[in-house]
């Protein structure tokens, strides 16, 4: 393999969200020259580690079926036989990016939150406009510490299909800014925490100010954590991480 | 592939003439987490990201190194019991293969 492959996957993956890469491992008879061979593959663009080969990959790639590489969630090891004859072992996999875990609010919850999940591959970014609360002393373990209004923060935040936003501020104001924020965005788990009568609150306001539709008020998680009896702040913090934990390992199908 | 890994690549290119990827592109196991985890092995020995460690990741460096030297890419096999695969984080036990693809800088 050689670099300028891996230049172009990089610039792939800035230009779309998803990106597949296949890689030949082995293949028998006529077809064991094309042993080692690469290409990536989106839903509008595929190339190849070496362009002579670009026949017998694309017989391959049809042989998979574009539509099911796209698809897939989780690394895959084929075995092919190309018209009836070579054998051919692909490896398939989709270029991942580590989750990012947000957390709106440094209290101590947030403090639990984060410890639990730096155990995990999250990229953790923790939000507050306390500087008291923000900082390494509380959160050694957080990749990205803010200290900023939540609203001002918004304004720059865009959010990722891998993001996990968590909502655990001081204040229903606060809550109701990061969630009308982030409702309805790309991100793949929002939780707020709080008090049927909170989330009332705050669900009235989104209906009435923001006019948000119910379906996408039931995709918020709230009461945040799955439900495991969790009473003090860590356990908390436990029930929230399962919670996502769950979320990022369900199978879309 | 994790995006990390792509961009680690890319920056080496100045270190190295070349570098090894080792990835687990099988794990027949219950647990479908391990395939896919990969890291860099460069010729002098130096590793960038981990596929658990133990004696195991010993072995994966080692052939990397000797695959490096001749510029070639190539496979290792394991068959871990549960116990082994507990000890190094991975979750089950079971035939494990993994790849190691040479990359020119």
């Amino acid at each position: 393999m050689d670099l300028e492959f891996y230049n172009n996957l990089n610039k792939l993956t800035e230009e779309y969200k998803d990106v597949y890469v296949g890689t030949i491992i082995e293949a028998e008879g006529e077809l064991s020259d094309l042993e080692e061979i690469k290409f990536a593959l989106t839903a509008k663009e595929l190339f190849y580690s070496d362009l002579d080969k670009k026949k017998e990959i694309d017989k391959i790639i049809k042989a998979v079926g574009k539509e099911k590489i796209i698809k897939m969630h989780n690394p895959e090891l084929k075995e092919l036989k190309i018209e009836d004859e070579s054998k051919v072992r692909i490896y398939l996999e989709p270029v991942t990016d580590n989750p990012r875990l947000i957390l709106f609010g440094a209290g101590h919850i947030a403090n639990s939150v984060s410890k639990i999940a730096s155990l995990m591959d999250f990229q953790i970014t923790v939000i507050d406009d306390r500087e008291e609360f923000v900082n390494k002393d509380r959160f050694p373990e957080a990749d990205h510490l803010v200290v900023k209004k939540y609203i001002d923060y918004l304004k720059e935040y865009q959010a990722e299909k891998n993001d996990y936003i968590v909502i655990i501020t001081r204040g229903h104001q606060f809550d109701y800014e990061v969630l009308s924020h982030t409702i309805g965005s790309k991100a793949k788990y929002v939780g707020m925490i709080g008090s049927s009568k909170k989330i009332k609150e705050v669900f009235d306001r989104l209906r009435e100010v923001d006019e948000v539709e119910e379906s996408l008020l039931k995709s918020v998680h709230t009461p945040i954590g799955l439900e495991i009896g969790a009473e003090t702040t860590s356990e908390i913090a436990v029930a929230i991480i399962a919670e996502i934990v769950k979320v990022r390992r369900e199978k879309d199908e | 592939m994790n995006k990390r890994i792509i961009e680690k690549i890319i920056k080496t290119k100045d270190e190295y003439d070349n570098l090894a990827v080792a990835t687990i592109v099988d794990a027949k196991s219950s647990s479908p987490r391990d395939t896919g985890t990969s890291m860099l092995i460069f010729p002098d020995g130096k590793t960038y990201s981990t596929i658990g460690g133990g004696s195991q990741e010993k072995d994966i460096i080692n052939k990397a190194l000797k695959l490096l030297k001749k510029g070639k890419s190539g496979r290792i096999s394991f068959n871990l019991t549960r116990k082994e695969a507990a000890q190094i984080g991975w979750v089950c036990g079971g035939d494990i293969d993994v790849y190691i693809e040479n990359v020119w800088l």
